[in-house]
């Protein structure tokens, strides 16, 4: 209820903010003073103003429960909610913060730790997966017995329900140019509103080797939604050069909170939602489709691919195209969430030119939102 | 480092913004894509089928006449009608597009080793129909698991008939509606496709844009990826071991239990590859526009159209130094089949990475980026 109440008040500003635009020209229409070109800011003094520690232990976080889940060894669910649940990274209070469902959302997320705590006795005792058995499959990938491995269906979802929800629905909404970012905050160098943007950018390059010095992610630590964007550089068939729209959003965003420019700071944060969105939407139909290429063929990484395929999906509810609204509604990937375990056998079911047919339905209805949004 | 890593994303995007500005991306060459596409159509795609769908019938008409009268005559006359159709089949393998994808064509008709357990369990449960297909019927259907209840059974082609005779065998029936179940699934998949081709000549033809969807792009990636995983990898390094410890593996073959015609499957299959490069009509009577003449039109292009005419030559060359039984030839010399490799592993590289990039067109099945 209280989310709820977070959410129409979160429209309300929006509203507001948007009306503005027409009528008031005056603090809210400016020309940025400069065009940054590394995410590096500093205040009137030279003093660093770029912040998000919290995001990169939230991550880091997000990967040690990613590897929990991979190490083949036996462990209670409980172990992974300890985990998962730590007072200083609020990794779990930052999953779904905003979102009116969290509660169905977590209960989703807890089935697949559950899942991965009952099965995990058989990953270390290196039994052999197969339909109805949960096990260790041909290529070492730790499935439960309807097929589903859950480490990747946990950090697709996270794609969303973290580092994209904390962006679209949480930080980039509530940047006030007008109330919070007139002077430091408290004793820090940065304004609330440039720590709120540092904050969003954080749930992207919080793994980056270089913390997002340049538009690309890299290291070996990169997880979640970084490590996804980095593909998206335009040159590869995965299209449209989505890093570089968003690495360019962060920094003249950022800039324009500098500047104090409502206008272009809008601008930006609108590119921010939309490209990241397509970036979820692409791996969803991507890793369906792959799924679908490769249900017939034992040779492919088949349930590794639909267990990604599966998080983001469940991501779509939290991608945010321009008229505000996510691609799929919870409703939604709910439903699309249970087609894909609707057979007797879960994710082994969809194996079968039936299946693959419902995958590629699926995928085509995921490209056929995003050409829709625009 | 790090510069090094931001002149290059720099570059990117520049390069980016010039190429992704039109969402309508069409070749820069002047070459007419549509002639390709047409002669493809209607000079191979088409009188390939027909012939097919003629075999299949033909197949089909022995099976039922088998079936009414057990006779050796009969079993020979089926097998005959089976190994023509096999060959055909090599003719139509290569499109594997648009609704042959869909519904997995490839798989359900030419998947081998067959699964000699599974046939035998699907017919001891007297299945005499395959309505749908999953990862659990793959080796149980199409022209391996006809091979095997043709020549296979109990490991002897000499008593094959034994299995289907009343006198002799209680589960004869069993045998006869296994043989009619699977010849009904290849007619009924086969109708399928030929269905959609008959029907969509347009769409397939007029679809000669560059993009990852349109036709062509989609039938020169599955003409390469035919080659590649149908051809190379499965008639050759697998059974010959190639990639794993050299230790033939006979039981590999794609005709496994009639082992003296994979030389020819292997011939048909690769005329289906050269018919499609150089634009041959199926017939063989008349040389249409194909990749070659796509090559001829682009600018410099003449050392590597020299290249792929060489290597195509000396493919050819090497697969006529083959045993028409291929498990004669691997116990007797997989040096030869190595060589069959090696060669092709060459036409490979000629045609997807250097006739590709001239065509400026990307490969759709790239390796899997193991995430």
């Amino acid at each position: 209820m209280k989310n709820l109440f977070k959410i129409s008040m979160l429209s309300i500003v929006v509203l507001i903010s948007s009306c503005s635009k027409d009528n008031d020209p005056d603090p809210v229409s400016c020309e940025l003073t400069d065009t940054p070109t590394t995410y590096a800011f500093t205040d009137a003094d030279g003093n660093n103003t770029v912040s998000f520690t919290g995001q990169i232990a939230r991550l880091e976080k997000a990967k040690e429960v990613y590897d929990m889940m991979n190490a083949d060894q036996t462990v209670t669910s409980a172990d992974i909610t300890a985990l998962i649940d730590d007072a200083n990274s609020k990794l779990l209070t930052k999953t779904a913060e905003n979102d009116p469902n969290r509660a169905a959302i977590i209960a989703t997320l807890n089935s697949v730790f559950d899942s991965y705590a009952a099965s995990s006795s058989a990953f270390e005792a290196g039994i052999a997966a197969e339909e109805g058995v949960a096990g260790i499959d041909a290529f070492g990938y730790e499935l439960d017995a309807r097929g589903w491995e859950a480490d990747q269906q946990f950090a697709k979802a996270l794609i969303g329900a973290l580092c994209l929800e904390q962006n679209a629905y949480d930080y980039l909404t509530k940047i006030d140019l007008a109330n919070n970012n007139v002077g430091p905050d408290g004793d820090n160098a940065y304004t609330k509103s440039e720590h709120y943007f540092d904050e969003a950018f954080g749930y992207v390059y919080g793994l980056d080797e270089d913390f997002g010095a340049t538009a690309s992610i890299s290291g070996d630590n990169k997880l979640l939604l970084g490590k996804y964007l980095t593909k998206h550089d335009g040159t590869s068939a995965q299209g449209e050069d989505l890093l570089g729209n968003v690495y360019n959003a962060y920094l003249m965003g950022r800039q324009a909170i500098v500047d104090n420019c409502e206008d272009e700071l809008n601008r930006n944060i609108e590119i921010l939602n939309i490209n990241l969105s397509k970036v979820v939407a692409f791996h969803a139909a991507d890793y369906l489709r792959k799924s679908a290429e490769g249900a017939l063929d034992p040779t492919s990484t088949f349930h590794h691919a639909i267990s990604e395929g599966w998080g983001f999906v469940m991501s779509l509810q939290y991608t945010k195209m321009a008229d505000g609204m996510p691609l799929f509604s919870h409703a939604e990937v709910n439903d699309m969430l249970a087609t894909l375990d609707a057979g007797p056998n879960g994710a082994y079911s969809l194996r079968s030119v039936d299946g693959a047919a419902t995958l590629n339905a699926m995928a085509n209805q995921i490209d056929a939102a995003v050409a829709a949004s625009k | 480092m790090k510069n090094i890593l931001f002149k290059i994303t720099v570059l990117c995007l520049t390069i980016s913004s010039c190429s992704t500005s039109d969402e309508n991306i069409t070749s820069s060459d002047n070459f007419d894509r549509k002639l390709i596409l047409e002669n493809t159509y209607d000079n191979i795609i088409v009188p390939a089928f027909n012939d097919f769908e003629n075999k299949l019938q033909a197949l089909e008409n022995d099976a039922t006449n088998f079936s009414n009268n057990v006779s050796h005559n009969n079993l020979e006359n089926l097998r005959k009608s089976w190994e023509d159709a096999y060959i055909s089949w090599q003719s139509v393998a290569m499109f594997n597009l648009r609704k042959a994808e869909e519904i997995f064509y490839a798989d359900i008709m030419n998947t081998y080793p067959c699964n000699e357990s599974l046939i035998e369990s699907n017919i001891q449960d007297s299945i005499y129909e395959i309505t749908s297909f999953s990862i659990n019927n793959l080796g149980s259907t199409g022209f391996p698991a006809f091979g095997y209840l043709i020549y296979g059974l109990g490991g002897d082609s000499n008593n094959v008939l034994s299995y289907y005779d009343h006198v002799i065998s209680n589960d004869a029936d069993k045998y006869k509606a296994y043989l009619k179940a699977l010849i009904n699934n290849m007619t009924y998949n086969t109708n399928q496709v030929i269905n959609d081709w008959t029907n969509n000549r347009d769409a397939f033809v007029y679809s000669s844009g560059n993009t990852s969807t349109s036709s062509l792009n989609l039938i020169i990636n599955d003409f390469l990826q035919y080659f590649e995983k149908r051809v190379r990898e499965a008639k050759i390094a697998t059974p010959s071991s190639i990639r794993g410890d050299l230790v033939p593996k006979p039981n590999q073959i794609e005709s496994l239990y009639k082992a003296d015609i994979n030389k020819t499957l292997l011939e048909s299959a690769f005329s289906s590859v050269e018919r499609f490069y150089y634009g041959y009509s199926y017939s063989g009577l008349s040389n249409g526009t194909g990749l070659e003449d796509y090559l001829i039109a682009l600018e410099n292009t003449d050392d590597l159209r020299n290249e792929i005419d060489n290597q195509i030559d000396d493919v050819n060359q090497k697969i006529s130094l083959l045993d028409n039984n291929f498990i004669l030839q691997l116990e007797n010399n997989p040096q030869a089949m190595w060589d069959v490799f090696y060669s092709m592993q060459n036409l490979v590289t000629y045609t997807k990475s250097d006739m590709l990039s001239k065509f400026n067109i990307s490969s759709d099945y790239m390796d899997n980026d193991g995430d």
